[in-house]
């Protein structure tokens, strides 16, 4: 499943049966219910759902990844850091991280694009420091855990300098907890990242966005009009419940 | 202690008959136990002895019907009083657990749930077994008294973290005897305790089958305790049950070629290193579940005839009534020597190497001050091996580390190597000084990377300690991996691939690769198997022989230190307590610590065995005088609560740290009759 959509985040423009971002000619066809040419309907601009749930999976794909592997790549250093040099390095550290936590993510990132203005690299950033506290937190734990084990104290006896114990003896042993902890992140990235378009934050309105398209059409819902967001959610779950099973699947691989 | 116990040999506690298990890997079901059978009388104790892999523990979990979810007993039966243990409902099963059999695993401390108070955890048993609410306080004192705990109203109090391991053990071995069942089943007991403490809970376990009758599986690697608590042993190897018999005859006149190699493979008392080579069993153990044509023990047996590469041996009976899995079992016992070489000529120089002097070491811990060492003062010749020893929390390791820079002495001690001044800390000691000073640790699965190959761990040792690039430090590591007698084959693969003694060659490959003149060795085999611990102390005997290099060796295993070591020092609360040459240490007399550590050993009779008074008191709460006033035996009064004796030497390179003089030490500990 999530094989899929990431097949469709790269190729999804292309095999759209419509322009997702064009409006076809008859602008009659707004708010059309689901038919042959138009599978999941269209919506309030009279555009093809289907086209438009196919682009989304890049726009929600890249901005979530991104934001992941930068929280990732920022949280394991600091967590390699705080983890290995102990003592009053993890206790400031930690403290701040801690206080990072304190703050609702989503409060955060409105915060923070207002700011910022709509884009998506903003959102990229923000959602990345965001999760740096978190999966700091985790990489800690598991260093500590190694820096008990003697090979640690054998790269010592060598006289190694702590960069080359920190990146070379440790780091390939944690990478099992870091995986897991990407994949676990990544799930909630898109969702975050879908919940601030959903509220109007950090995407250009044109841009295809399974967010922003519930956000457009969940007032008609009243109207019987259900395409134009069941859809997109619906995009939304099978994404994340896919993640989440990678996710799982690569934890028991490493047990 | 036998002839105190009525063996009825008629009323069978438990039988097993040609049981077989299997486990899926993947999805393949693997042989792991075959045709194994035995059965145990009232009364009796029959010990399952061998190395690691061998099944002895698939066994123990098979009569409980314990297996994990990916095991089964395919072939055979087990039977609990006469019950197929296999056919017993879930009911029936909880209730033959209640009351029939009991398990006492290896490590205490995880048979014990943390977060509950002991107390609770007894009470447990008893309630299981119906007993009245009411009588469940007097009943789980009465039982903790029955184990020799001394205070057993304050004990059900503590949570289990706050217990020693031979109290846990204690506590744990209580509740198994509570339900007085017919059948007792240890696994490894005593493994992870103290060499003293182990003999107490051996003598506690003798006593309680003394007192109630009952039956006892005894399961550990350990010959010496098997012999000590057994009537019948046997001899499991890859899952077959290679030789059956009483413990007298299976240990003074085996006749399996198996059995003959691990007694062989022990250090005994009287053969030191200069001597002769310890003899050890070639090859490994056969993979999980391997399909072997003929006797599985072929490829590692010395006298291997054609016959055994074809036709498995049946378990044969031999006079004596006893069994072994063997074509030729008369020729066992004229086994030649698998180690035939003379062992390694060496030249200790006169020349001290490493000196120490006045190094303490204080932690910190909540706030306040742990002693680890009080002023140690040791030196280390060139060549020399030194052995350490004493209780766990003696101080063996952070001297250890004191000397490698790990830890930082306190002000005022000072550590020269070789005439030089070593920089406390290993980040400021020059390049030639981490270089000459290095370790093996005790456990090469935390030592090695478990990410790195072979190539890569000895490798970068090899660069970073002799400044090599890249290729020329490649050739010095083939070069060091065939001189720990490993084939090149090895060089690609990680550590887990390798069976633990390879493991630990690499660990000793690691810590050659600078032609270190000292090498530190923390409990280098006590993780490994007895065969594979003898190879490793060959091949520590060779090395120092070829590379002149010093020893700081730590053990608990005083015959392994008897046969390596030249010096020993006794550690005792961060204090040497006795130093002197080997023979000395071991000849007497002895200090009184040193006495009762001695009397400790399992091959030693119970008559003669000075018991120590409760346990190693906390570094952080000495007790004032001598640190081994709370618990010595030899106590002379009040002088020994006050005043701290000072480590004399009272003979040339002998020194001993107690008030009372050598000649009455002598003197008394002529009228204990010693074996040594």
């Amino acid at each position: 499943m999530t094989l899929m959509w990431v097949f469709l985040a790269v190729f999804g423009e292309a095999i759209a049966p419509f322009d997702p971002l064009g409006v076809p000619e008859d602008v009659l066809n707004r708010l059309d219910s689901p038919s042959a040419d138009h599978w999941f309907g269209t919506d309030q601009l009279g555009r093809d759902v289907f086209s438009r749930v196919l682009a989304g999976a890049r726009q929600a794909l890249t901005v979530a990844l991104g934001a992941t592997v930068l929280g990732t790549v920022v949280g394991t250093l600091v967590g390699l850091i705080v983890g290995y040099f102990g003592g009053i390095v993890d206790d400031i550290i930690s403290r701040i991280l801690d206080a990072f936590l304190s703050i609702p993510l989503v409060i955060t990132g409105m915060i923070a694009l207002t700011a910022l203005g709509p884009n998506t690299v903003g959102v990229v950033i923000v959602i990345g420091l965001v999760f740096t506290p978190l999966i700091a937190k985790t990489v800690r734990a598991a260093v500590l855990a190694e820096r008990q084990l003697d090979y640690v104290s054998a790269a010592q006896l060598r006289r190694e300098n702590p960069l080359h114990i920190m990146v070379v003896e440790i780091l390939p042993n944690v990478t099992n907890v870091i995986t897991v902890e990407f994949t676990v992140r990544l799930g909630y990235a898109i969702f975050t990242v879908l919940a601030l378009s959903f509220l109007g934050f950090g995407i250009e309105p044109s841009v295809p966005d399974w967010g922003l398209a519930i956000a457009n059409h969940y007032q008609f819902l009243t109207n019987d009009v259900w395409w134009p967001v069941l859809f997109p959610a619906a995009a939304i779950a099978s994404l994340v419940v896919g993640i989440n099973l990678l996710s799982d699947g690569i934890a028991q691989a490493y047990e | 202690m036998n002839s105190e116990v009525a063996v009825t040999p008629n009323e069978r506690v438990l039988m097993v008959d040609n049981l077989g298990i299997e486990y899926r890997i993947g999805t393949e079901w693997k042989k792991a136990v075959r045709d194994v059978s035995f059965s145990i009388g009232r009364g009796e104790s029959l010990g399952l002895v061998g190395e690691s892999g061998c099944g002895k523990t698939t066994v123990a979990m098979a009569i409980m019907h314990y297996l994990p979810r990916n095991g089964r007993v395919s072939d055979g039966s087990i039977r609990l009083g006469g019950r197929e243990v296999e056919e017993l409902s879930p009911s029936e099963l909880r209730q033959v657990r209640i009351n029939q059999v009991s398990m006492v695993y290896q490590d205490p401390a995880k048979s014990l749930n943390p977060s509950i108070r002991v107390g609770r955890q007894v009470e447990d048993v008893f309630e299981l077994m119906k007993v009245p609410k009411d009588e469940w306080d007097d009943r789980v004192i009465d039982i903790l008294e029955r184990v020799q705990i001394a205070d057993p109203g304050r004990v059900v109090r503590r949570y289990p973290h706050q217990l020693s391991g031979g109290m846990l053990q204690r506590v744990v071995i209580a509740m198994a005897i509570a339900s007085e069942p017919e059948l007792l089943v240890l696994d490894e007991p005593t493994t992870g305790l103290d060499a003293t403490v182990e003999a107490e809970v051996l003598d506690l376990i003798s006593n309680l089958r003394a007192e109630m009758g009952t039956s006892l599986l005894f399961i550990s690697h350990n010959l010496a305790v098997i012999r000590k608590m057994c009537d019948k042993v046997g001899v499991l190897y890859a899952g077959r049950l290679f030789a059956e018999g009483s413990a007298e005859s299976i240990f003074t006149d085996p006749r399996h070629p198996y059995t003959v190699g691990l007694l062989r493979s022990l250090p005994t008392d009287d053969v030191s290193r200069d001597e002769a080579k310890l003899d050890t069993i070639p090859g490994t153990l056969p993979p999980l579940g391997a399909e072997i044509v003929g006797c599985v023990y072929a490829d590692r047996c010395p006298i291997v005839q054609d016959i055994c590469r074809k036709e498995e041996p049946e378990l044969n009976p031999l006079e004596g009534n006893r069994t072994s899995r063997c074509h030729f079992p008369e020729r066992a016992p004229d086994l030649p020597r698998t180690v035939a070489e003379d062992p390694p000529q060496r030249q200790i120089s006169d020349s001290t190497l490493l000196k120490i002097t006045d190094t303490s070491k204080t932690f910190e811990q909540e706030g306040r001050p742990v002693f680890a060492l009080s002023d140690v003062d040791l030196s280390i010749k060139v060549g020399e091996t030194v052995a350490l020893v004493g209780e766990s929390g003696s101080g063996k390791s952070t001297l250890a580390k004191v000397i490698l820079g790990i830890h930082v002495p306190d002000e005022g001690g000072v550590i020269e190597l070789g005439g030089d001044v070593l920089e406390d800390s290993v980040q400021s000691r020059s390049g030639d000084s981490i270089r000459s000073v290095q370790m093996v640790f005790q456990n090469p699965d935390s030592a090695l990377n478990r990410r790195h190959s072979v190539r890569r761990i000895v490798g970068r040792a090899v660069q970073r300690l002799r400044g090599l690039g890249r290729k020329r430090a490649h050739e010095h590591t083939r070069d060091l991996l065939t001189e720990v007698r490993m084939g090149h084959q090895h060089l690609s693969a990680k550590p887990s691939h390798l069976s633990g003694g390879l493991k630990q060659r690499v660990a000793i490959a690691r810590a050659f690769a600078g032609s270190p003149a000292l090498v530190v060795l923390d409990e280098p085999t006590s993780a490994l198997d007895v065969s594979v611990q003898a190879a490793i102390i060959n091949l520590l005997s060779d090395l120092q022989a070829e590379e002149n290099v010093a020893y700081l060796f730590i053990s608990h295993d005083l015959n392994v230190v008897r046969y390596l070591a030249d010096r020993v020092a006794v550690m005792y609360l961060g204090r040497l307590m006795e130093v002197g040459t080997a023979e000395r240490i071991f000849g007497g007399p002895h200090h009184p610590y040193t006495e009762a550590l001695l009397s400790a050993a399992p091959d030693r009779d119970e008559g003669t065995r000075i018991r120590l008074e409760g346990e190693i008191p906390s570094a952080s709460d000495p007790p004032p005088g001598c640190p081994f006033q709370t618990r010595c035996h030899r106590k002379i009064g009040e002088i020994c609560e006050t005043v701290e004796p000072p480590l004399a030497e009272v003979e040339s390179g002998y020194s001993i740290r107690c008030h009372i003089p050598i000649e009455e030490l002598a003197r008394l500990q002529q009228t204990t009759p010693e074996k040594s």
